[in-house]
């Protein structure tokens, strides 16, 4: 594949490890443990196909999008542009209620339109996602606007709340749903404190793994790929920060 | 964003100056660590800005609470708080479960002088659904009677509801409610919680917005304790452990000192 072939990822540093960026419309992982920047690094992977005039889409599976929204200006990321999913199931009520599936319509909206206070589950039903109905969402969506860019934050959330009791048969199906769809994808899985292969790594054409160490004065940052089917890949491991006004900031890249 | 004082005051600065108000978070660490005393600290800090508070006890009987905390000096009475201790399993069978829905009311901890006697018929049952919908119509008839809302929550803990409490439904998903209603309802929340396997991710962990682990290490013949922060959405932290001290007065963090430093 030629280099001009590649999709920059928009940070500095993590296109060189990857030899000239991803390879398009293929779904990637992006790990690591609690707290390492994945949200942060998989919003300027969208940034960067902003300010390239695509069209990119955040999908919100584990934090309320007022919050993402806060954190990210927080950071000092300017993510208005940013077309977000909000595929957060609602408050459940546990009791005879009418039970909705989300609809588009409803619920993509630019970063910025989003309201700084938290949507409210409505009083008489509760709005459940399955990874079927998130499916039959993105699939529309993506027939209307044509989306180069996609992170799905996270599919360790859509995993654990969306696929009961299939997992693994789900998680396949998914995966290559997104490839079909010719979309490049960040697929950001959580990762616990100590841990083996799991299947979506084994099913995603490359990881992007992020690093935390715990050291007693600090957290030690860094980022390594750990897979990339179709090109080589640098294989150390570098040393990064998350810093304000930038994100994710690789020290001393390739 | 707002901050809200964790009570705590070395604490509040390695937090850059407090919780961000309204968003549901995790206290973590082994037995022993402090993780009750740090949530009523959290709580008083409530009460001496003329907040309104809930301790929901999940695991220690609240008289017992109440006692540990008047060890401290802490004056706890106007909390308010949900005793959802399970009962002693009646052994009779046959014997009707209850749903602590129905048999169970708030209370303000001025009350509580006992521990609860178990029911004679039947035997209450916790489950975080019936915990979210008694916090649920709690904060609709305070808001009735009062004009006013809650703005700080301690559940302690979720560890005994993560490990028997979910009979047949999918935990995660029962967590992931739990965690969606606290962070609608606009309060502070502490959760306290023991971390499982390491090879696994806790889901109150995994949707906290925050985790302040409590650490506690033998250092030759004496403790040696410290607190961390792990993850801390939306702002910068201190990413030290710092040295922390559990006195007569309650918990103090030196968040200058270097942990272990003074082995």
């Amino acid at each position: 594949m030629k280099k001009s072939e590649r999709l920059k990822t928009g940070i500095d540093g993590l296109d060189g490890m990857l030899t000239g960026g991803l390879i398009p419309g293929r779904p990637y992982v992006l790990s690591g443990p609690a707290g390492s920047g994945k949200t942060t690094l998989g919003m300027q992977f969208l940034l960067g196909g902003l300010t390239k005039g695509e069209r990119v889409l955040f999908v919100a599976l584990e934090e309320p999008v007022n919050e993402i929204r806060l954190n990210m200006e927080a950071l000092g990321l300017d993510v208005g542009g940013v077309e977000v999913l909000d595929a957060n199931s609602d408050i459940r009520r546990y009791e005879p209620s009418p039970v909705m599936e989300i609809s588009p319509k409803r619920w993509v909206q630019r970063m910025r339109d989003i309201s700084v206070d938290i949507r409210k589950t409505t009083r008489f039903k509760s709005i459940v996602v399955s990874v079927h109905s998130l499916q039959t969402t993105l699939q529309h969506e993506m027939r209307k606007k044509n989306y180069s860019r996609l992170v799905i934050d996270s599919l360790t959330a859509l995993r654990f709340f969306c696929m009961v009791g299939e997992e693994v048969g789900l998680l396949r199906s998914f995966i290559r749903f997104l490839s079909e769809s010719k979309v490049t994808t960040l697929l950001v899985v959580e990762t616990p404190e100590v841990y083996g292969l799991t299947p979506e790594i084994f099913l995603a054409r490359g990881e992007i793994r992020l690093h935390k160490i715990r050291e007693s004065n600090r957290i030690k940052r860094m980022i390594s790929v750990e897979k990339f089917r179709g090109s080589g890949h640098e294989e150390k491991t570098f040393q990064m920060e998350i810093k304000k006004g930038k994100g994710v900031v690789i020290l001393a890249p390739p | 964003m707002d901050r809200v004082s964790t009570g705590v005051k070395g604490l509040d600065n390695m937090l850059n100056g407090g919780l961000i108000a309204g968003r549901p978070y995790v206290v973590t660490g082994d037995p022993g660590t402090g993780k009750t005393t740090l949530g009523i600290q959290f709580l008083l800090e409530g009460i001496r800005n003329d907040e309104n508070v809930i301790l929901c006890a999940l695991d220690e009987p609240p008289s017992e609470i109440k006692a540990n905390a008047q060890g401290f000096g802490f004056d706890i009475d106007s909390v308010r708080i949900l005793d959802a201790v399970p009962d002693i399993r009646s052994l009779r069978r046959g014997g009707p479960i209850l749903d602590i829905g129905t048999v169970l009311d708030f209370q303000t901890m001025r009350d509580v002088r006992e521990i609860r006697p178990s029911r004679r018929m039947g035997t209450v049952e916790v489950s975080i659904h019936s915990v979210q919908k008694m916090l649920n119509q709690e904060a609709q008839d305070f808001y009735e009677d009062e004009g006013e809302s809650y703005s700080r929550v301690v559940v302690d803990s979720m560890t005994a509801l993560k490990m028997f409490g979910m009979g047949g439904e999918d935990h995660r998903i029962l967590i992931q409610s739990f965690m969606r209603f606290l962070a609608e309802w606009e309060v502070t929340a502490l959760i306290i919680t023991e971390l499982q396997e390491p090879e696994e991710i806790d889901t109150d962990v995994f949707l906290s917005r925050g985790e302040i682990r409590l650490r506690k290490e033998q250092s030759k013949n004496r403790m040696v304790r410290g607190v961390s922060i792990e993850k801390m959405r939306g702002t910068n932290f201190d990413e030290s452990i710092r040295p922390m001290r559990i006195s007569s007065s309650g918990i103090e963090v030196d968040n200058k000192g270097r942990f272990g430093a003074d082995k």
